[in-house]
């Protein structure tokens, strides 16, 4: 992720991060530690700001502050959205990599997709 | 006589997929001529992309104006989403979807936006078979339509003395089990509908996603914040798990304009929000997992 990028930082990435602590746990993805960053991003509203402080242990984000820089009452909702709950970036793993039963999404998954799950279904199980 | 039955078929603009045990083949095609019917019901009364449908008929009509009943039940359905939502979630959007483009022609051509009338003073309901309304509105189902659609094939199928089945419109899901049957469903990435972002468990719960992708079109997707006539772009999909999928479909919209802490302090449910960073927010207890990135 660049610096100036209208995005806010992840975990152990550069731009405007700093870490207090770290050690290195096997195979773990992030170093457990405290996590500060500050993030920019457009909103129909305009350009808004955040704070983010995040700490991670064992690989796990055990605890998210985020303060909103925001004025625009809107933009605050969606911002305070990221308060809630745990926090995690997240990437797509292939369907085929993962057995499902059903998949749910935007809600105009055709039907061939669904037919493309049946066949790595009947090849799974062959 | 215990045998599967999955059917496809396509309605309200959707791929239907209905998994079922138990009963006879000929008992399971009654009752699929069953569900065909209450969908068709269904869609005769509430789609605003029908120009024969009742809500269009109504839709400039004022004073008392008989309704079917489900239609109150509807209507007050959506009385505490739209309060927690700051309004944000309003059967009164019609007009300004259509506005927006995303009209019973689709369009995809936008207009003049009309601004969305307040619930209070617009609508009321009379009895549980009537409402007055004030100013001509064109009635917009999309928040929790679809979830209520499947919950009430549940109930037939329910009826029908059926145990053991799952019901999933376009990725919307309900299912059923006696037997701690766990359905095992991939979370479709908003942009890349090949690969899933993780899976959740549903064992007598139901599911319900929302994502802007697909159905987009110049700066809008289907969902529009009514207050400003745009949509929401901090988001990029919701899911919610819930006891019914009129609930699960009703706060995965929700969620695209309102905390999770908000919509929690009034409901039971476990969420997903995806925000344009690629950061998933996920309630303590989702049964299920992500995939980290």
């Amino acid at each position: 992720m660049d610096a100036g990028n209208d995005a806010m930082p992840a975990a152990g990435e550069s731009a405007g991060t700093s870490q207090t602590t770290g050690t290195t746990t096997k195979e773990a993805s992030y170093r457990d530690g405290n996590y500060e960053a500050s993030g920019a991003y457009k909103s129909p509203a305009g350009a808004e700001e955040i704070n983010v402080t995040l700490i991670v242990a064992n690989d796990v984000v055990t605890a998210v502050t985020i303060v909103p820089k925001a004025e625009h009452p809107i933009s605050q909702r969606w911002q305070k959205v990221t308060a809630d709950g745990i926090a995690q970036q997240v990437v797509g793993k292939s369907l085929d990599e993962i057995a499902v039963d059903n998949v749910s999404g935007s809600s105009l998954t055709p039907i061939g997709f669904m037919e493309a799950l049946d066949k790595i279904r009947a090849q799974a199980q062959s | 006589m215990n045998e599967p039955h999955k059917t496809r078929f396509k309605a309200i603009g959707t791929l239907w997929q209905i998994d079922a045990s138990g009963e006879s083949s000929d008992y399971w095609n009654e009752t699929l001529s069953r569900v065909h019917s209450l969908i068709g019901d269904f869609d005769q009364t509430y789609s605003r992309f029908r120009k024969d449908s009742f809500v269009q008929k109504i839709a400039r009509k004022t004073g008392i104006v008989a309704v079917p009943e489900d239609f109150i039940t509807l209507l007050l359905m959506y009385l505490p989403l739209y309060h927690l939502t700051g309004g944000a979630i309003n059967f009164l959007i019609g007009r300004l979807l259509e506005d927006c483009g995303y009209d019973a022609d689709y369009s995809f051509t936008e207009r003049e936006l009309r601004s969305v009338p307040p619930l209070t003073g617009t609508i009321e309901v009379v009895d549980s078979q009537h409402i007055r309304i004030a100013t001509p509105v064109l009635f917009d189902f999309g928040a929790i339509g679809k979830g209520y659609l499947i919950d009430l094939v549940y109930e037939l199928l329910a009826a029908r003395g059926y145990r053991e089945f799952s019901i999933d419109a376009g990725g919307d899901i309900r299912m059923r089990t006696d037997n701690d049957r766990v359905l095992r469903i991939g979370l479709e990435h908003p942009d890349r509908t090949d690969t899933a972002i993780g899976t959740v468990r549903l064992s007598n719960s139901a599911i319900a996603g929302s994502a802007g992708n697909r159905r987009s079109w110049g700066r809008f997707h289907h969902i529009i914040d009514p207050r400003t006539g745009t949509s929401p772009d901090l988001v990029t999909a919701t899911w919610v798990i819930a006891a019914s999928a009129a609930l699960a479909d009703a706060l995965s919209t929700a969620l695209f304009f309102t905390r999770p802490a908000v919509l929690r302090k009034q409901f039971v449910f476990e969420f997903i929000v995806l925000d344009k960073f690629g950061t998933a927010h996920y309630s303590e207890k989702l049964p299920g997992e992500l995939f980290r990135g």
